[in-house]
């Protein structure tokens, strides 16, 4: 016989049973945010700078590639990379040479560029009394705002403000002062103004004291309006003309205008958040930045939630589909980035349907992927119509010998021979099966798939390594005999070292992080085809990055991404006055090529032609005969995305992703309240054991056996 | 009492101060900050001045403990009676030569791990090897002087110092050299760990942020954990084991045995990953991940409360169950049963009163560090709080953060041990009758 109060907790969980049905308990969201366009993602860490100056972190630029519109960018629906105008009007024409060198580079604006409604528009008395009337709003934002076009002065500001030491523009030393003529006196300039200011302000404390740059706390003293420094290679004729005159070296100028650090800053903004008022809120241009984008950062909270809302006002774009019909871009009215610290979350969330778009790690992939049947996605995927991107990134990521080692470096014919023979017995195509499950491509040559001088075939594959296959029409790792033919060849017979009498150790520095064993032993095995032993000098990161400057390290792996799609920007990993060990340049392996360096300085700055084609060509092929690195693979990005988000694609170079990325919020609540049904289940049999229990306790109690 | 607890309020300060040191020694003498400083800044592009404004920026420049001398980079032909000047500080000759030879890498080494002065001979040498020279050196920031020039270098004169003599050069560098107290306060044991003493917290080196206004922020979110946690996690535990005491010996007993040495053997990262997956995943009663505040806060933080109070619940039994069993024995627990009291006016009105000072001393010590959270929960969760703070520091190599919270940690230790002193004066009248 059940009594009253048992039947009250059964009908209790009747209740919350139909109840928990229409709500889905475990949404992290308010019903408020699910009913709205939002897209939903996460972040792990918070980006550092979103000053567009400082900013050039990929986790960065995620979101101010929502927040400013640069000059140029890529176009987003398109695999292959070519530069297309943003906030320009069109793409500068012809680059004229002047007869000593200097490029002349006119810039036309677009007329209608807005920047995101913000309250250093309005004016000073208006500010004061917007701060003092709302004492308690955490985000800029709150406060009434104003607005105003963008012109090209705000662009030339900008690129202005990327000289002021304090901001350590981290394109500055390599790129703005070689390639802008007279930025390199500008920023002396700059130096000595804000030098003078400082003895003034700081007068009677000594500079070393004073802990040279005060900018620790973000304040920078004297504040500086570069409206007020005239800089030789920046010129404004008139509102919406920009004229850069560069030196002979700037030619890939515009692809580095493709990046947010040419986009208008107001030196409005610069001016309100110097204020005391506003300092003291902790509110910086580093969070909440100033840009013509078609988002803004409505909030930032470092440790939950990065909040980017539509920009009222944004420029009239147009998207059309592909029946003629037409939409206002951005799509989205708000982009919402919850911090997530487990990937683990992450990943949780997203088959729940809480996270719109997601990226697959190894401890996924065959939770994703059928093992054994290609690519195709697994049961669970297809069903809920989750489908995958994929794309060969232009990334490189390889082994490397440091040319300068006694054991691997160096040129000679031996060792080239003994490179040669590491280089065939490490099987990548294995290594891509085995640990990245065949997400990668095997290079053949520095230059990724996508880029200008990349190309497989017959006359192009790597010949040290690979023979041409005709029956497959596709390149054939070398035999490993062949290997140990040329371990013969480079003095090591049957991998022993005859001064030794012993087997060749070679040693492999890289970090002790306790993930990659599977690997070391993977790499040891292919070595041990040869005889060779190979050992591991493990090492934290810090140590590692001191190994590689001194060039005490023997073979590592490395990798490199793409800043611009040039081919300029892989060869010059190998380019000799950009040895790490004696420049602290970017070519890890020392590698050092008088004819490689002639070559190069012939590519450099030059339009892709044939004429340049042949030369790169000529360029990989001295490295596939010199063999510095293995040249490993190109990585593939997969991504999985939800049935309700449209036009999205993974693009490597385009920053414009949120512009035009839209969901269909309809589907996507069915899609969470569907996979989100409450199981109560187990409480059932909770309640179910417990009534059992009492019961054999009450009766145990009758026979008494219990007090 | 006020003496009493003065007193131990003055203990604490070398306690703190051991704390600070040995954070120190551990951040900084096993790696150099140029080294934490590239890996904070990432590997593409880094040039060495960006690396060197990193570190000027954030002070790691300094010297360690003791700031006496900065080292002399001497750039150009060095003269006779000039060597005695230098001869009392570190100092690196750089020939014109080897400077001309366009191989910076030396000089910027010494930059990067020395407090330099450049002084230039610009004696003997043409202005265009001048401007080379000073192109190269001016972004760093740091201090230059030129020494006896044939040719004025106007554009410089306000970053460029001069000298005309070797009293004026002398008086220059001592100018940049630190004095008296300044020794002792211009390094970095002074400015990163001494000041923390002072809750001075400074800045984040990864992130940036106000680490004092991080910790305002999110002691709330921690607290909304920890502090539940802890008054449901205690009012169990006493309950239960008052419970398991009464019924000593006897079947709940030896069941509550079983099931408590089954849960203190199980580790707490499996709580939370069991609860996790049990209640998040299989179950879907509560979100996986997140936080909010306010009302819509609440379902986030019921499974972390629920995990948290699991975790330690068996321990706390355990421990609790002795101290009632010791005083279920004794004497005066047995003459007011023969005096024929009930049961409960036994244990409520006699034993619970007397445990409940062993009970202070060990739940207080905890109280102020419900304010530090608690670390895999927090980070898992993705709680904003401070425990996800300090794990977050740890795994950046973030001294600022490590180092502050750190002491954050010790000094609310302390601050514990100091409250349960007093507690136990208040709880025990045998304490205050000694005194």
């Amino acid at each position: 016989m059940m009594k009253l109060h048992e039947w009250i907790i059964f009908s209790c969980l009747f209740l919350t049973q139909g109840l928990v049905h229409a709500l889905t308990l475990n949404s992290p969201y308010t019903q408020d945010e699910i009913n709205q366009k939002y897209y939903f993602s996460d972040f792990r860490e918070a980006p550092k700078h979103l000053d567009p100056a400082r900013a050039y972190s990929s986790d960065e630029y995620r979101i101010l590639g929502a927040v400013t519109e640069s000059l140029f960018g890529y176009d987003y629906f398109s695999d292959v990379y070519t530069l297309v105008p943003l906030a320009a009007r069109d793409m500068p024409a012809m680059m004229q040479k002047n007869k000593d060198g200097f490029i002349e580079l006119v810039i036309h604006l677009r007329d209608d560029l807005v920047f995101s409604p913000h309250p250093c528009f309005l004016d000073e008395n208006e500010i004061d009394s917007q701060l003092s009337l709302n004492k308690n709003v955490d985000s800029p934002f709150q406060l009434q705002k104003g607005q105003r076009q963008v012109t090209a002065y705000d662009f030339a500001y900008q690129i202005k403000r990327m000289a002021d030491p304090r901001l350590h523009c981290p394109i500055f030393p390599m790129v703005l002062s070689s390639y802008i003529k007279g930025m390199t006196e500008f920023q002396s300039e700059l130096n000595r103004v804000i030098e003078k200011g400082r003895q003034t302000s700081e007068s009677g404390q000594n500079e070393l004291s004073a802990g040279g740059h005060s900018q620790g706390n973000g304040f920078m003293k004297p504040l500086l309006n570069y409206h007020e420094f005239e800089c030789e290679g920046i010129q404004v004729p008139d509102k919406l003309t920009l004229k850069l005159i560069l030196n002979p070296e700037g030619s890939k100028m515009l692809y580095w205008m493709a990046l947010p650090f040419f986009s208008p800053v107001p030196h409005e903004a610069l001016k309100f958040y110097s204020r005391p008022a506003v300092f003291s809120r902790g509110w910086r241009l580093d969070r909440y930045p100033v840009s013509n984008g078609p988002f803004y950062v409505h909030t930032f909270s470092a440790n939950r939630l990065i909040q980017l809302n539509r920009t009222e006002g944004y420029r009239k774009r147009i998207f059309k589909y592909d029946n003629g019909e037409e939409a206002v871009l951005p799509f989205l009215d708000q982009i919402r980035f919850y911090r997530e610290a487990e990937p683990i979350s992450r990943w949780l969330k997203f088959k729940q349907g809480y996270y719109d778009v997601s990226g697959i790690s190894n401890d996924h992939f065959f939770e994703v992927f059928q093992p054994g049947k290609g690519h195709s996605l697994s049961d669970f995927f297809v069903t809920r119509d989750i489908t995958s991107r994929r794309m060969v990134l232009p990334t490189l990521m390889y082994m490397g010998f440091n040319m300068l080692d006694p054991v691997v470096g160096g040129r000679s014919e031996e060792k080239t021979a003994l490179r040669q023979a590491i280089c065939i017995a490490i099987d990548r195509e294995g290594y891509l099966e085995q640990f990245l499950n065949g997400r990668g491509e095997v290079a053949h040559s520095p230059i990724p798939p996508g880029i200008f001088g990349y190309g497989l075939s017959r006359e192009l594959f790597n010949a040290s390594v690979f023979d041409w296959d005709e029956t497959i029409s596709a390149p054939r790792r070398k035999s490993i005999d062949e290997a140990r033919q040329l371990l013969v060849k480079a003095g090591y017979p049957g991998g022993v070292d005859p001064r030794t009498g012993e087997g060749l150790i070679l040693f492999f520095d890289t970090l002790s992080t306790a993930g990659n064993v599977a690997y070391k032993d993977w790499l040891q095995k292919q070595l041990k085809k040869l005889n060779i032993y190979l050992e591991f000098r493990e090492t934290d990161y810090n140590r590692f990055r001191e190994k590689m400057s001194t060039g005490t390290a023997q073979l590592f792996s490395w990798g490199w991404n793409a800043d611009y799609p040039d081919p300029e920007n892989f060869l010059f990993l190998f380019y000799g006055p950009n040895g790490r060990v004696r420049f602290k340049g970017e070519n890890p392996t020392n590698y050092e090529n008088k004819e490689f360096d002639v070559l190069y300085k012939h590519i450099e700055g030059q339009p892709n032609n044939e004429e340049r084609l042949g030369k790169i060509h000529q360029m990989v092929r001295l490295l596939q005969q010199d063999c510095p690195i293995d040249f490993g693979y190109y990585p593939e990005a997969v991504t999985l995305a939800h049935s309700w988000v449209r036009h999205y694609s993974v693009h490597p170079f385009s920053n414009e992703v949120y512009t035009y990325l839209d969901v269909d919020i309809n589907e996507r609540k069915e899609y969470q309240q569907r996979e989100n049904q409450v199981s109560m289940g187990p409480v059932f049999m909770l309640v179910f054991m417990m009534a059992g229990f009492t019961l054999l306790w009450k009766t145990a109690r009758g026979r008494g056996k219990l007090p | 009492m006020m003496h009493y607890v003065l007193k131990r309020l003055l203990l604490g300060i070398p306690l703190l101060f051991g704390v600070n040191m040995m954070t120190f020694l551990l951040f900084f003498c096993v790696n150099s900050a140029t080294d934490v400083t590239y890996k904070i800044l990432g590997d593409k592009h880094v040039h060495p001045v960006t690396v060197y404004h990193f570190k000027n920026e954030r002070q790691y420049h300094l010297p360690r403990f003791w700031h006496s001398k900065n080292s002399v980079l001497w750039v150009g032909p060095i003269e006779g009676s000039l060597k005695t000047l230098f001869s009392s500080r570190k100092h690196h000759t750089l020939s014109w030569e080897d400077f001309a030879a366009a191989d910076p890498s030396v000089f910027m080494q010494g930059i990067l791990t020395q407090n330099m002065i450049v002084v230039f001979n610009a004696r003997h040498i043409t202005p265009e090897l001048v401007e080379q020279f000073l192109k190269e050196v001016l972004p760093w920031g740091i201090p230059v002087i030129e020494y006896l020039s044939s040719h004025a270098t106007g554009m410089y004169s306000t970053v460029v110092q001069h000298a005309e003599n070797e009293t004026q050069l002398h008086a220059h560098i001592m100018t940049l050299t630190p004095k008296g107290i300044e020794k002792l306060t211009q390094t970095l044991f002074f400015k990163k760990s001494f000041q923390l003493l002072f809750f001075e917290f400074g800045i984040s080196d990864r992130t940036q942020l106000d680490i004092g206004q991080e910790i305002r922020n999110r002691a709330m979110p921690s607290l909304m954990i920890t502090l539940p946690a802890f008054l449901i996690g205690l009012l169990l535990e006493v309950s239960m084991a008052l419970f398991l005491a009464y019924h000593r010996g006897r079947l709940p007993d030896r069941i509550g045995l079983l099931v408590t040495m089954a849960m203190i053997s199980v580790m707490s990262l499996f709580y939370v990953f069991a609860a996790h997956w049990v209640f998040s995943v299989l179950l879907k009663w509560f979100p996986v991940s997140g936080f909010n505040t306010g009302f819509a806060g609440i379902k986030f933080i019921l499974l972390p409360v629920f995990v948290a109070v699991a975790d330690g619940l068996a321990g706390g039994i355990r421990f609790y169950r002795t101290l009632f069993l010791e005083e279920f024995e004794k004497d005066y627990v047995k003459t007011a049963y023969a005096k024929g009291l009930s049961s409960p006016s036994v244990v409520f009105k006699h034993i619970l009163p007397n445990v409940m000072l062993p009970i202070v001393t060990n739940t207080v010590v905890v109280i102020p560090r419900l304010f530090m959270g608690s670390l895999i929960l927090e980070y898992f969760f993705a709680i904003p709080g401070l425990g996800g703070f300090t794990l977050e520091g740890i795994l950046a190599e973030d001294f600022a953060v490590v180092g502050s919270m750190t002491f954050l940690g010790a000094f609310l230790y302390v601050v514990g041990l100091i409250l349960t002193d007093v507690c136990y004066a208040y709880v025990d009248p045998r304490v205050r009758v000694a005194k």
